[in-house]
């Protein structure tokens, strides 16, 4: 990390900046600046199903609803997570033909977690940490050039006070 | 000298122990403590290593234990670490470092505290030893409670002995009163729930309480600071405080007398098992 | 002002594992202020980019539901020593940092 990098970084975040005085409101702002690149590749932030308050909205906002369950969705999660704030998950599709990877937690204010788009070159599996309300099922929605499948699996939270 | 008949008849009995006491080594009956625990513990659960111990409530859960390893592999209070580095590396004002003022660098020596210093007559843990570095070089110490400064330093200055074998000395009679005390301490029940250190992490280890599995005192004092919630860091002294608050006790001041007398005999305990600090608890 | 993010990459064979720290609040509008009223206001990232050799091979999109200090692993294949890999993020308040390194 030089300080070439930080210089990088500043300028990154003045033309971020200049794009925010520019353009109103959080969507647009994230459509502009750096990011555009990547924006002509993958689609445009799914608002309607971020916004969904229960899973069944935000799956047809997401148009994931007709998802066929597979074995080839491998959804890895804590059977228990001990702490709702941090649970580690991991999504592998050993699908081909392989576009993106959709995360839901079932029982969250907005059950839609995190969408990654998979672009050339990278292989169809992604780690991330999240927060759980409460008990619920995960469910990883992959998208395929051919269709839609899923896995999902049962992780239960639970709260406590102590930890040694 | 007129003795009572009865105390005339034990005399020879107290001398005999009195001898005894004076004769052995210092260490023999924190030792005693310390192998009756093992002990107790590895015939409660066994099969379980020794060196698992220093997992605390995950070592009785597999797959806690895989969830701590995923986190562990890039711990979200990365940043903290970073920030106790560069505290760590940053010289005084005199441009002298931690590294210069304590032994072998600050390398490999966190297990050697609590200790207690003869010469001193004061018994030094690790945090004193670093706010001694500090004062040695007309800097400030630290509070023992401030997170941004002693909890962020001592969580990377305790990395640096990662690995190395709990290595508490009780070597003489003023250490063994400081040791004493903490044990003392260990077992007194306070606090309006009554509880002692002992009443949970002895007697009720891996037991459930308030839904989770309970610590074995056995490791505990290996691998603190920790972060709980993955960014909320703990020192000994706070998890102490935390634990007394737990049974609606007034808590001791971290870095009091009582607190440092405790870690004493709690890290006794852990001697033999590997420091593995700054890590991630629920 | 963020702190800077993370990276981690191994290599084994030609695909690199990248392990990604991005320090963030993930504030999710939820919390109670702890000094204060009310609530902490919500504060996200809500979008990430990784590049290869400038190249973007994952686009995200997160909601708030993504944990503090949030953690990405990803996998680029066709990697080789020398090899840039960069990870920008943009959150709710339009603010944006950026890490490139080299795979080893």
């Amino acid at each position: 990390m030089g300080s070439d990098q930080h210089a990088g970084h500043d300028v990154v975040r003045r033309r971020v900046l200049g794009a925010l005085a520019r353009t109103a409101g959080l969507i647009a702002a994230a459509a502009t600046g750096l990011l555009q690149t990547a924006r002509a590749w993958a689609g445009e932030r799914n608002v309607p199903a971020f916004d969904a308050k229960v899973l069944d909205e935000a799956l047809a906002a997401a148009g994931v609803t007709d998802a066929i369950e597979s074995p080839d969705v491998v959804l890895r999660a804590p059977d228990i997570a001990e702490n709702s704030a941090i649970v580690h998950i991991e999504i592998e599709s050993k699908l081909p033909g392989t576009r993106s990877i959709l995360l839901f937690a079932e029982k969250n204010p907005q059950p839609f977690v995190a969408q990654f788009d998979i672009l050339p070159g990278m292989d169809p599996f992604v780690a991330v940490r999240i927060k759980m309300a409460e008990s619920a099922h995960l469910r990883a929605v992959v998208l395929t050039d051919t269709g839609r499948f899923f896995a999902r699996r049962e992780t239960t939270v639970t709260l406590g006070g102590c930890a040694g | 000298m007129i003795v009572s008949s009865a105390l005339r008849r034990i005399l020879p009995t107290l001398v005999t122990v009195a001898a005894m006491l004076v004769a052995a080594p210092t260490n023999a009956a924190p030792e005693d403590d310390r192998g009756a625990m093992v002990r107790m513990f590895q015939s409660r659960f066994p099969g379980v290593p020794l060196d698992d111990y220093v997992y605390g409530g995950l070592m009785f859960n597999a797959a806690a234990r895989r969830h701590y390893e995923d986190i562990m592999a890039f711990p979200p209070f990365e940043p903290d670490l970073d920030r106790g580095k560069a505290l760590w590396e940053t010289p005084f004002r005199n441009g002298r470092t931690y590294a210069d003022c304590l032994p072998d660098g600050g390398r490999m020596i966190a297990g050697r505290y609590p200790t207690y210093d003869a010469q001193a007559k004061r018994l030094v843990t690790f945090e004193m030893l670093l706010n001694d570095c500090r004062s040695n070089n007309g800097e400030a110490a630290y509070r023992f409670d401030d997170r941004d400064t002693m909890g962020v330093l001592t969580a990377y200055a305790r990395s640096l002995s990662d690995g190395m074998r709990m290595d508490i000395r009780v070597d003489s009679p003023e250490a063994l009163a400081r040791y004493e005390s903490g044990k003392a301490l260990f077992h007194r029940r306070i606090g309006q729930m009554n509880f002692s250190c002992a009443n949970c992490h002895v007697t009720n280890a891996g037991k459930i309480m308030r839904m989770e599995t309970v610590s074995p005192a056995l490791g505990q004092a290996t691998h603190f600071p920790v972060f709980r919630g993955g960014d909320s860091l703990y020192t000994l002294h706070a998890r102490y405080t935390r634990c007394m608050q737990q049974v609606r006790a007034q808590p001791f001041a971290m870095g009091s007398d009582a607190f440092n007398d405790l870690e004493y005999f709690h890290s006794y305990l852990s001697n033999g098992l590997p420091l593995k600090a700054s890590v991630y608890r629920r | 002002m963020p702190d800077p993010i993370k990276m981690r990459i191994t290599l084994d064979g030609d695909v690199a594992t990248v392990k990604v720290l991005m320090p963030h609040p993930m504030e999710t509008g939820l919390r109670k202020n702890p000094v204060g009223e009310g609530f902490v206001p919500i504060h996200y990232i809500h979008h990430v980019v990784a590049t290869h050799n400038d190249r973007p091979v994952l686009d995200a999109q997160w909601s708030r539901s993504v944990s503090k200090n949030p953690f990405l692993e990803f996998r680029v294949r066709g990697a080789k020593s020398g090899d840039r890999i960069a990870v920008s993020w943009e959150d709710t308040h339009g603010e944006s940092n950026r890490l490139e390194a080299r795979v080893k």
